[in-house]
């Protein structure tokens, strides 16, 4: 920690100022909130155009390196591993001081809506424990008012965007085919790495969707290394990657874009930096952030030419909400009022399954990259554009089967109530349960609606006094009809393999999740062409502050079934490129 | 594997003073907060809350592990791969979810040895496996609060049993272990799935 050589009282904000020593005289030439994807997109391109970077995290120090606990089994952690309120996604996952809950950081849910926030409070922030998925927006999905009159357009079509994909796959390391999918772009030749071979079930999988339905079931887009990259190992096979990776082959940005940065010497790394108010100026720029030292409690000033706001979709709209001044009473960058509004998650729904056939599959180890190797994109352009469909936003379709570490759960084979089977019976239950398990889950996009926002709650806040957001969701019609659609699909799939559903609600009660439960939260500071309308450009600024960036998910326009963080890490390059030439040429 | 560590005979003394205040856990009180907390150690993991289950409810659930999962062949029974401890743990443990299995396996528990006390004069643990199997399915379809008890102690104990290693080699599970590539499935198993699919294909 830096010394603190004085106190001072700030006559905006409530709290007490303090100045740091090796601070006080630096003006960085951007400030970023955030070190998850977009953040460490952001670091990385403007350290490398040989701008100083001071890069703010809220969470604590995390090496993956060296706390990734490789090759342990689920019998290793308490409780074999299983999910409890303070691990919700298990014991060995790869998220510190987070989860569906955040210790004294709350958020409130208005009455009648259902809507749960995952958040990390860790170096790298989400993409620790994402599963890398990572699939391009295809040009439909830039146009969607346009092109089927629901949402709004974005500024910026695929083409703009098509480069710094390009850029980014090669950078991250994405593993995947070309494969010709309508809407589902081909990356060029070179850029992709060769994607794994498909495990024994998904090949039965594949032909069975193709051969009954004539749907195609295609090698997915994921963001783990096939074949090393510098300072990174290839994959080997072993190891969930859910609970990081110590080698480098999965992209988390504490393994890759992070250490590649500061080998620059441009950029500082603070953790325990909690951002709560992005300053101004007298000309209405942002100057710099006050954050939170997480330790301490103090309120320390850091001063910047520029700001680039990642701290997550949400964090981002709160702290852009709790940066009221004169010149923005409602909040900073809000003169359109869009801040927190137009918030979309990825609409899911799944059925679980059993099939004679997988079970009789040979035992082999299919651990592999952990993570499924084939996915079926979105197959009804032509039935939607005939209007047979009634729901104007596609789904992709994730499907789950192999021999994977087991969980706890993989061994519950008993129902609540019913007379369980147990004994040698109890053995044969398990033994096939485990080969011939199935999951088929829907991943669909979805169209922005008025219901769907977040704001502060008037009342609750957090251990700093900072006000916390409050949500408010519901799915619109396309959603709720996509995911009875995409139910019906999966019980005539498992019907086809011969298998038995043995959870997912009854036809036309297809179970959709809660909002924010598939973390795909997006859309809150969208960009667009025009200032009423949109809170950014398009080059990710705010309208109402020409040196304020956004390089996380907030900005997206719309949300289409593709998994945002590939987008994140292309908009973040673009943003940031943007910022690096207005700086170089004093524009800022 | 059933050797008791220093570090667990003092946790047993602890968990004796536990188990009395049990009751008051179990009107409702808030989660205790010795929990391993949301930023725990990945690699050298530790349960951080003091287990509670007497001496007799460990031998009570170690006969139902081996009636649950009794050894057979190659595979070692239950209660020989350490999951009465994982059970002692599980109901120990401050969380929502353990505690209310807490209560239902205690219930559970107590009912067996009040039906084997009343039909046989006997402690469950002391009984045969014939009437230990008895007494157990006597508790299927039993009414509230114990209607779960049956299907929830059996799927704990198979939860225990089928993430150790003995579990792993009995379900079918092989990994774990690092592999430069990944292999395609053989041209054997392609013909078996290619088969499968033409036999499910006469019924579309």
């Amino acid at each position: 920690m830096p010394e603190i050589i004085a106190l001072v009282i700030d006559p905006g904000p409530q709290f007490w100022i303090i100045e740091m020593s090796n601070t006080r005289d630096e003006v960085y030439d951007a400030i970023i909130v955030g070190s998850g994807a977009g953040g460490s997109m952001a670091a990385y391109v403007l350290t490398h155009a040989g701008l100083r970077v001071l890069l703010l995290e809220s969470g604590r120090a995390y090496d993956p390196r060296s706390e990734t606990p490789m090759f342990r089994t689920n019998a290793d952690a308490p409780l074999r591993g299983a999910g409890t309120t303070d691990k919700p996604f298990g014991y060995f996952d790869a998220t510190v001081d987070g989860g569906w809950s955040v210790p004294d950081e709350p958020y409130t849910v208005a009455e009648g809506s259902t809507f749960k926030w995952w958040r990390a409070r860790m170096l790298g922030g989400r993409t620790n424990h994402w599963s890398c998925a990572s699939l391009r927006f295809g040009p439909y999905d830039f146009e969607e008012f346009t092109r089927i009159g629901v949402g709004v357009d974005w500024p910026i079509g695929y083409e703009e965007l098509a480069t710094y994909y390009d850029r980014v796959e090669q950078l991250i390391g994405v593993f995947g085919a070309a494969e010709g999918i309508e809407n589902s772009p081909d990356s060029p030749p070179g850029i992709l790495l060769p994607p794994p071979e498909p495990r024994a079930g998904e090949v039965f999988a594949q032909r069975i969707f193709d051969q009954r339905f004539g749907v195609r079931v295609v090698p997915i887009h994921t963001a783990v290394l096939t074949r090393p990259l510098p300072d990174r190992a290839a994959c080997i096979n072993a190891t969930p990657c859910m609970w990081g990776c110590s080698i480098g082959a999965k992209f988390q940005t504490p393994t890759s874009l992070l250490p590649t940065a500061l080998k620059t010497t441009r950029l500082q790394i603070r953790t325990g930096a909690v951002a709560c108010e992005v300053t101004l100026n007298s000309q209405g720029r942002a100057s710099g952030i006050v954050y939170i030292d997480r330790k301490t409690g103090a309120h320390i000033r850091v001063r910047g030419r520029s700001v680039v706001l990642a701290a997550s979709a949400c964090e981002t709209a709160r702290l852009l909400l709790n940066s009221k001044s004169a010149m923005f009473p409602q909040g900073l960058a809000n003169s359109s009022g869009q801040v927190g509004r137009n918030l979309t998650d990825t609409a899911a729904t799944s059925i679980y399954a059993h099939v004679p056939a997988l079970a009789e599959l040979p035992v082999v180890n299919e651990d592999a990259t952990s993570l499924n190797h084939v996915y079926a994109p979105w197959w009804g352009f032509r039935d939607q554009a005939q209007g047979r469909l009634g729901f104007a936003t596609g789904y992709h379709t994730s499907i789950s089967t192999g021999r994977r570490m087991p969980w706890i759960e993989d061994a519950f084979v008993n129902k609540p109530g019913e007379p369980p089977v147990y004994g040698a019976a109890l053995r044969e239950r398990v033994r096939y349960s485990y080969g011939a398990a199935i999951s088929l889950a829907s991943r669909g996009g979805m169209i922005p609606n008025d219901d769907c926002y977040c704001d502060l709650d008037p009342t609750v806040k957090d251990r700093w006094g900072l006000p916390v957001l409050r949500f408010h969701w519901r799915w619109g019609p396309h959603e709720r009809a996509q995911s009875q659609h995409a139910n019906k699909f999966f019980r005539e799939v498992i019907d086809a393999m011969g298998g038995t559903v043995l959870s997912g609600a009854e036809p036309g009660e297809a179970r959709i999740t809660s909002g924010g439960e598939m973390i795909h939260e997006v859309g809150t500071t969208r960009m667009g062409a025009k200032p009423g309308t949109s809170v950014l450009n398009q080059h990710s600024h705010a309208w109402d502050v020409r040196n304020l960036y956004v390089a996380d998910g907030g900005s997206f326009a719309s949300h289409p079934d593709k998994n945002p963080t590939l987008t994140i890490l292309a908009l973040a390059w673009r943003a940031s490129e943007h910022l690096a030439n207005s700086l170089i040429k004093r524009e800022l | 594997m059933t050797s008791i560590t220093r570090r667990e005979a003092l946790q047993f003394a602890a968990a004796i003073t536990l188990a009395a205040m049990r009751p008051q856990l179990a009107m409702g009180m808030p989660a205790q907060s010795n929990g391993y907390g949301t930023d725990p150690t990945l690699l050298t993991p530790v349960a951080t809350w003091s287990r509670i289950l007497t001496e007799a409810q460990r031998a009570l659930f170690t006969a139902l592990c081996d009636i649950v999962l009794p050894a057979a062949g190659a595979h070692p029974s239950a209660s020989q791969v350490g999951v009465v401890d994982f059970l002692d743990e599980w109901v120990s443990a401050p969380y929502p979810a353990m505690q209310r299995d807490c209560q239902l396996l205690m219930s559970g528990a107590a009912e067996l040895d009040r039906r084997m006390q009343e039909r046989y004069a006997t402690p469950f643990a002391n009984a045969s496996a014939v009437q230990q199997r008895e007494i157990f399915e006597s508790l299927f379809g039993a009414d509230l609060p114990l209607r779960n008890f049956p299907a929830r102690v059996v799927n704990l104990i198979s939860g225990g049993y089928y993430t150790t290693t003995a579990g792993y080699a009995d379900m079918g599970y092989v990994g774990n272990r690092a592999m430069a590539v990944f292999p395609a499935p053989t041209a054997n198993v392609i013909q078996q799935i290619d088969a499968a699919i033409a036999n499910l294909a006469k019924r579309w």
